[in-house]
């Protein structure tokens, strides 16, 4: 008796402690596979969100006939907040929405000027979003207008654009944030956010270049020759592709596929007791594609000249990348300001409120490259056509 | 008032309620009325009536027909009694028959009249003398038809293929010439009020610890049944516990396997008229256990271990986890995973989990039908089953393709390991059920409580869980994983506790040698 009466507390306690409640089918969902977040002109919040039918997703043509239907549906719901908004939208779809298998929230433009705090907080207070889910803001067009855009190769337009995300991450030419590393950026010190940009381009999206932003706001663009510059100083390009003018033939050009990038950065104090920094940017590649066939130059010497002109490039663009945002955005999104904080704790304490305006505008940053090109594929030199 | 079975029993085998054990009549006459009675109504009976050669004695030799070798019988007792020409120099009639006369190998003196009984219903022919308060019990049993075959239950690629049969002789010769020693020991025992059925019990003195095999005898001694008509009924009578959920006895048709398990220290029981012989005690790792394991190349054996065992826990917990995350955990399933189960899904107008138990019901129907049905039929069913049922559920939009892939494999799995087959049917359900209502909450808690009560469970005092728990290090050697013959040191710790446990001191020829 006593056994049994200790049995059943133990299994009352394991049952009341925490358990998942909600008990839900499948098919009793609407599965979301990316958000919108607009801000309208009376100032509400506008939410879009993109539900796919599994069947028409997955179908791809299996079942003829499917193949040319639109796997998708796009619902906007206009309120004061993002759960709000979500919430009403009920009245629009017949299943709960299930927000995990979202893979991206797109921010518009106007919403990006205005502030993201406000929308960030429910996305990351709810416990059904995936902090893995991507975050990117569209630039001269409304998220929604993002969300409807159809796509000839994927009837699951959410997953389609992450995988461009990710895809020109690697390039250098844009930036991937998930959502938890957006809330990071926001929540770090000396450190200003930026993330991916998405566009109309003719019938299709384009995902190229960074939106800066200063706290939560967006102030400006970096295009795509500027955002690589930014990855390179931040160490994050994995693979892509510097054409630098071939030393033999100055019209013509040498690609050089870049595989793998480091980057140091040292804080240095200047006489008059400002900091000053320099960023040291380690590159190793091969030569993909050299046009303008043979000349007179030896091996060696070309490969130094190239090497030489890699050095020069990625110096350019990442001046370039650091300029801009000196001068014209005044927003550390580089993290320079992480580096003082980390070094002098005190002495950042007493300009921490005046670092993006007043001090990091005005420091100097020195970009030092060392590139390595280290095989020619499978041809050391081009063939001679005769 | 009621009878009591002995009293029935008295009555039947005709002696007065007080007296047991009577003598044997002196009379001839009083015997033959007396088995004339008992053995009335039994056209099998055979009462043959001879005078001794010479001497003009009287003789009755009393069996069964069919259960004795007539050509034997007729050979070496009825013969030389009818051709006595000898006299009776200065010996009884008892001594002479026994020395100068019979010739049968076996035999052996009775006193009272009930053992006499006992050995004709046992197969055995008795010779009654006139004059004589003695009879004789003579070995002519005929030998079983079923000759020794490989067992369709437990199927080897490798090794040897012999499996027990419903012989008793037979079955103990079988482990005999497997076990050449004399402290290979094999106690008879008779079960069974009204069957009296052989049994033994084999064990070798020197490696089972004593305490076992006297729990064993103490357990045999305490049944009280009708009729011992296979092992099954006395492995429900010996196991621990009133509900096991696992299996609690070991059973095998195999001499080698229980040839094994007895070099092991453990007891066998072997009940005549069953190929089934049990083994105790038994513990949980037995069941993932299988003879092949030892033969050859050992790394194999640990992955097939390893995949029984995996086999398992994939046939119990595979349907209850597809119910948890489809219904509770959608945010762990991979994003084009998602899409591809919501989109099977689609249109089911079940639930995932009334599904699953839907489906679990007919692979369970359909798989007892398979060993049910007269193999002529098999064909059918089989086309029935993996056809009709699956494919055809699936296209009318009753049951999700993922779904019947997940019961199909549940199910597949669960013939791995056939020992836990009957367990794994209702813990599959059970763990569905709380999957259902919690989640993977709801498999923890069933796991929790699982392990517990497999901890607490004992076969013959030893825990079912050893060698894992309590931890025997020595003999995990041969648990999940499987070291090669020559790196098994000792026996069993756990059950050899208290005797020699070295088993081999023997070492793999290399050849740098050392």
């Amino acid at each position: 008796m006593k056994r049994l009466f200790l049995f059943l507390i133990t299994i009352g306690i394991l049952l009341t402690s925490t358990a998942c409640w909600n008990n839900r089918d499948l098919t009793e969902l609407s599965i979301a596979t990316a958000f919108g977040i607009d801000r309208t002109k009376d100032g509400k919040t506008m939410v879009s969100v993109q539900i796919v039918k599994p069947s028409e997703a997955q179908a791809g043509g299996k079942e003829g006939g499917g193949g040319s239907k639109k796997g998708f549906v796009v619902v906007s719901n206009t309120a004061d907040t993002v759960f709000g908004a979500l919430r009403e939208m009920l009245s629009k779809v017949n299943n709960k929405i299930f927000y995990s298998s979202s893979q991206i929230i797109v921010i518009g433009e106007d919403a990006a000027r205005d502030g993201i705090e406000d929308f960030l907080d429910f996305t990351l207070r709810d416990h059904e979003t995936q902090f893995k889910q991507l975050v990117i803001v569209s630039k001269g067009v409304t998220a929604k207008e993002i969300l409807e855009q159809e796509y000839d190769l994927s009837k699951v337009p959410g997953a389609y654009l992450r995988d461009t995300v990710n895809n020109i991450e690697a390039r250098g030419f844009s930036k991937s944030m998930m959502l938890i590393e957006v809330a990071r950026e926001l929540a770090t010190e000396g450190r200003e956010l930026c993330m991916g940009t998405v566009q109309k381009k003719g019938t299709t999206t384009d995902i190229s270049g960074i939106a800066v932003f200063l706290m939560d706001k967006l102030v400006g663009w970096l295009d795509p020759f500027e955002s690589r510059g930014y990855m390179f100083v931040m160490g994050r390009v994995k693979s892509t592709l510097l054409e630098v003018d071939d030393p033999q033939k100055p019209d013509k050009q040498v690609g050089i596929e870049i595989q793998k990038t480091s980057s140091e950065r040292k804080l240095e104090w200047t006489k008059n007791g400002k900091p000053s920094f320099t960023v040291k940017i380690k590159v190793q590649g091969n030569i993909g594609e050299q046009y303008g066939g043979h000349g007179a130059m030896k091996e060696t010497e070309i490969l130094k000249a190239v090497t030489e002109s890699c050095n020069n490039k990625i110096k350019r663009e990442a001046l370039l990348a650091i300029r801009k945002c000196q001068a014209e955005y005044k927003s550390d999104i580089l993290g320079f300001g992480m580096k003082v904080f980390d070094d002098t704790p005190n002495y950042w304490k007493s300009i921490r409120d005046k670092w993006n305006s007043d001090f990091f505008p005005n420091i100097e940053v020195n970009v030092e490259v060392e590139s390595k090109i280290l095989r020619s594929g499978l041809l050391d030199k081009p063939i001679e056509v005769q | 008032m009621k009878k009591t079975k002995e009293e029935t029993l008295k009555e039947h085998i005709g002696k007065n309620a007080t007296d047991s054990k009577i003598k044997i009549s002196n009379s001839i006459d009083e015997i033959k009325k007396k088995l004339e009675k008992d053995f009335s109504r039994c056209s099998d009976f055979v009462m043959r009536e001879v005078e001794i050669g010479m001497i003009n004695t009287k003789v009755i030799i009393a069996f069964f027909d069919g259960f004795v070798d007539k050509q034997i019988l007729s050979q070496n007792v009825v013969d030389p009694i009818v051709k006595y020409s000898g006299d009776n120099e200065k010996k009884t009639v008892l001594e002479l028959l026994k020395t100068n006369v019979i010739s049968s190998s076996s035999l052996m003196e009775l006193t009272t009249f009930e053992d006499t009984v006992d050995s004709i219903v046992s197969g055995e022919a008795v010779l009654y003398v006139d004059g004589e308060s003695k009879a004789f019990k003579i070995g002519v049993k005929a030998p079983d038809k079923r000759a020794v075959e490989q067992p369709d239950t437990e199927i080897t690629t490798k090794g040897p293929r012999e499996g027990f049969t419903e012989n008793l002789r037979t079955n103990t010769i079988l482990l005999r010439r497997r076990i050449r020693n004399p402290q290979f020991k094999v106690e008879s025992i008779k079960l069974g009020e009204e069957t009296k059925t052989d049994i033994v019990l084999c064990y070798i003195d020197g490696i089972v610890k004593h305490e076992i095999v006297e729990e064993v005898k103490r357990r045999i001694d305490r049944i009280k049944i009708d009729g011992v008509l296979a092992t099954g009924y006395i492995e429900q009578f010996i196991q621990d516990g009133k509900f096991p959920l696992f299996p609690m006895v070991g059973n095998s048709e195999k001499p080698d396997k229980v040839a094994a398990k007895l070099l092991e220290g453990r007891v066998a029981i072997i009940a005549d008229g069953t190929p089934t012989v049990l083994t105790v005690p038994f513990l949980i790792i037995e069941t993932f256990q299988i003879q092949e394991d030892y033969f050859g190349e050992y790394f194999f054996s640990s992955f097939l271990r390893i995949l029984r065992f995996a086999c398992f826990m994939i046939s119990i917990y595979l349907p209850a986890l597809y119910v948890a995350i489809t219904s509770f955990h959608q945010t762990i399933i991979p994003f084009k995973l998602f899409l591809t189960m919501a989109a099977a899904r689609e249109g089911i107008p079940f639930s995932a989990f009334t599904e699953a138990l839907l489906m679990i019901i007919t692979f369970q129907i359909l798989s007892e039908a398979g060993i049910r049905m007269p193999r002529a039929i098999g064909q059918a069913v089989s086309i029935v089953g993996a056809i009709v049922l699956g494919e055809a559920a699936v296209s009318a939009g009753i049951a999700s393709a993922p779904l019947v892939i997940v019961v199909a494999l549940a199910g597949i799995c669960s013939f791995i390991v056939p020992p836990l087959m009957k367990t794994g049917a209702i813990l599959r359900f059970i763990i569905l059920i709380t999957a259902n209502v919690l989640g993977l909450m709801g498999i923890g808690v069933a796991s929790i409580i699982l392990i517990t009560y497999l901890c607490n469970k004992r076969s013959f005092g030893i825990p079912y869980m050893t060698p894992f728990s309590p931890l025997h290090t020595a003999d995990l050697k041969d648990s999940l994983i499987v070291v090669p013959m020559w790196a098994m040191f000792s026996r069993p710790r756990a059950l050899t506790e208290g005797q020699d446990t070295t088993r081999t001191t023997g070492k793999s020829f290399s050849k740098r040698g050392k």
